[in-house]
């Protein structure tokens, strides 16, 4: 199923976030000339209400650093710092999805990750692709447990022993903590036991393996 | 020893996928994302369907030839001729079962 023409790598923070790279530096030049554009209004502004409440030429200047500070602050908290941890936590999560995918799944990496560069909301996405892998896991588990059950049904010896078991000790259980009344109720339970078990060999398809035969081989063709 | 394929059931989510497929041109091949864009459904959906679907020979996946400069390969999925027809089947065998089984019918009795 795997293409192996070119060998598959894990991505990474740094793979992921190397397509955008281009777009990120354009948009860093776009909030730099903002941010120097908001200076200059910021200082006049400065100037401006020194001028009014007649304060010193230091403190304009002063007034001045903070709002260039707390300019480029709301800038990098508005626009940068956001997108490089949107990107960053994508490729957190797609990490954390080919983990749990597991070591046979490692291969659909790279199509998770070109969808990751495509989507719009890469961050949404990459808890869709934890999402999609966990499921698969589970899917793996219960592939697994499904093929015990077919091993255990497909022996009377295998399904009844445990569940006869299991059974009669609920019986004597339910005798000893309350009376034989209680305990015939639980007949009822082994009924339903045992029409569970035909209900799901029919619906599974399984054969039930024939029983021994006593005699011996030799025995068999002797009779013949 | 082989693992069995996996048994596809005609979930809504199956149905949606599979017509997808159907009314996609072969030509135009289809991805996972795609698929998430296209059907509404979401990638934790999706993904584990592709899975099943491929691994039980319904649908064939392929890598995208060359190398794209700007992203990572993308793995295109088309339908295969067995899965049409198992779709078609299944799709005809819940179709009968939809019609009731003791209704009365205008023309009377058909046995």
């Amino acid at each position: 199923m795997t293409d192996d023409s070119r060998p598959h790598e894990l991505p990474s923070v740094h793979s992921l976030s190397r397509s955008s790279d281009r777009s990120i530096v354009s948009l860093a030049a776009i909030l730099g000339a903002i941010l120097i554009v908001g200076s200059v209004g910021i200082i006049g502004i400065g100037s401006v209400i020194d001028d009014i409440i007649g304060g010193s030429s230091e403190d304009a200047i002063g007034g001045s650093i903070v709002g260039i500070g707390i300019g480029v602050g709301i800038g990098v908290g508005t626009f940068i710092a956001p997108g490089v941890a949107r990107r960053k936590g994508a490729a957190v999560s797609l990490a954390l999805a080919v983990w749990i995918g597991g070591r046979s799944r490692r291969w659909q990496a790279e199509d998770w990750q070109a969808a990751l560069i495509e989507s719009p909301r890469p961050i949404r996405y990459s808890l869709g692709l934890v999402v999609a892998a966990t499921r698969m896991r589970l899917y793996d588990l219960g592939g697994g447990l499904v093929k015990a059950a077919r091993w255990v049904l497909a022996s009377n010896r295998r399904t009844w022993w445990p569940l006869g078991s299991l059974l009669v000790f609920a019986a004597v259980n339910i005798h000893l903590s309350q009376g034989w009344g209680s305990a015939f109720y639980t007949l009822p339970t082994i009924v339903a036991f045992h029409l569970g078990v035909e209900w799901l060999r029919h619906r599974w398809g399984i054969e039930v393996k024939p029983k021994r035969s006593v005699e011996g081989p030799e025995e068999q063709v002797n009779r013949t | 020893m082989t693992e069995p394929p996996p048994k596809i059931r005609l979930t809504t989510t199956t149905r949606i996928v599979l017509n997808l497929f159907l009314a996609t041109d072969p030509s135009d091949p289809l991805w996972g994302y795609r698929i998430t864009e296209e059907t509404g459904l979401g990638p934790g959906t999706v993904y584990p369907l592709l899975e099943r679907l491929e691994k039980a020979g319904w649908i064939t996946g392929s890598w995208e030839t060359g190398v794209p400069e700007d992203r990572p390969r993308r793995r295109f999925y088309t339908l295969s001729g067995a899965g049409r027809q198992e779709y078609a089947a299944l799709h005809a065998v819940r179709g009968r079962g939809r019609s009731p089984r003791w209704g009365w019918t205008p023309g009377g009795a058909q046995h």
